[in-house]
């Protein structure tokens, strides 16, 4: 029998951005995984949303794992951030927004090239326009000027 | 058998006993809660830390026989 706190803890350490969640990001099988799901589809970020419906042994081990009694449980970077309410919360102040930039994987945007978007772009959501400052494009790069696309990895 | 309102209120205060504690049912089905919890023991914590206290005070509970919980934390001001 594969050990859940081993699958948990690979899946933590080999995501930059992992979800726990009831169901699938496609179809979440729960309002507060769905909740946080829009969350992160709107920022923009990639991430492996893990189903705990199809584990018993991971739907309990995630729980004794953090310490944490509720599904979802979004982690970044290997540390846990929190459930729905904490991701909400930090989400509206602004605060996850700035935690991807800090820790993300480093992205690039879609509607240009070549360049690379610096971390703190992701404080901005696509759909933003970005703000001209001296001769360079301060959160975008030269090749591209428009509004912020979808955020991927950087290959 | 779901939790009701006071006696998720005194759990919580029997754990953080200046905790102020605001509880809506969300639902009205005795189910589905939202509570509000102010606390100067959370001065410090982050809020995972926070919320990991007020889960502890309803030992076990969370997650269980209390199915939904919208929890917010809050350190009091001064």
């Amino acid at each position: 029998m594969a050990d859940a706190n081993q699958i948990i803890d690979n899946e933590v350490k080999s995501n930059d951005v992992v979800l726990f969640m009831k169901g699938t990001p496609q179809f979440p099988m729960c309002g507060f995984s769905g909740q946080v799901v829009q969350i992160l589809n709107y920022l923009g970020v990639p991430y492996k949303g893990v189903n705990v419906l199809e584990d018993e042994t991971v739907r309990q081990g995630i729980k004794d794992y953090s310490n944490w009694p509720t599904i979802p449980q979004l982690y970044v970077k290997g540390e846990f951030v929190g459930g729905c309410d904490i991701t909400r919360e930090m989400f509206q102040a602004g605060e996850l927004q700035q935690l991807f930039a800090d820790k993300g994987p480093r992205l690039f945007c879609l509607g240009h090239s070549r360049g690379e978007f610096s971390l703190t772009d992701l404080k901005y959501a696509p759909g933003t326009l970005l703000p001209l400052v001296g001769r360079s494009w301060r959160w975008g790069c030269e090749r591209h000027v428009g509004p912020v696309q979808r955020w991927h990895p950087h290959p | 058998m779901p939790m009701n309102a006071g006696e998720i209120e005194s759990m919580i205060r029997a754990a953080l006993p200046d905790a102020v504690v605001e509880i809506k049912d969300l639902a009205g089905d005795g189910d589905h809660y939202a509570a509000t919890v102010t606390s100067s023991a959370f001065k410090g914590k982050s809020r995972v830390q926070q919320h990991q206290m007020v889960y502890a005070a309803l030992q076990g509970h969370m997650g269980g026989t209390l199915h939904a919980l919208a929890l917010t934390t809050l350190a009091p001001d001064n």
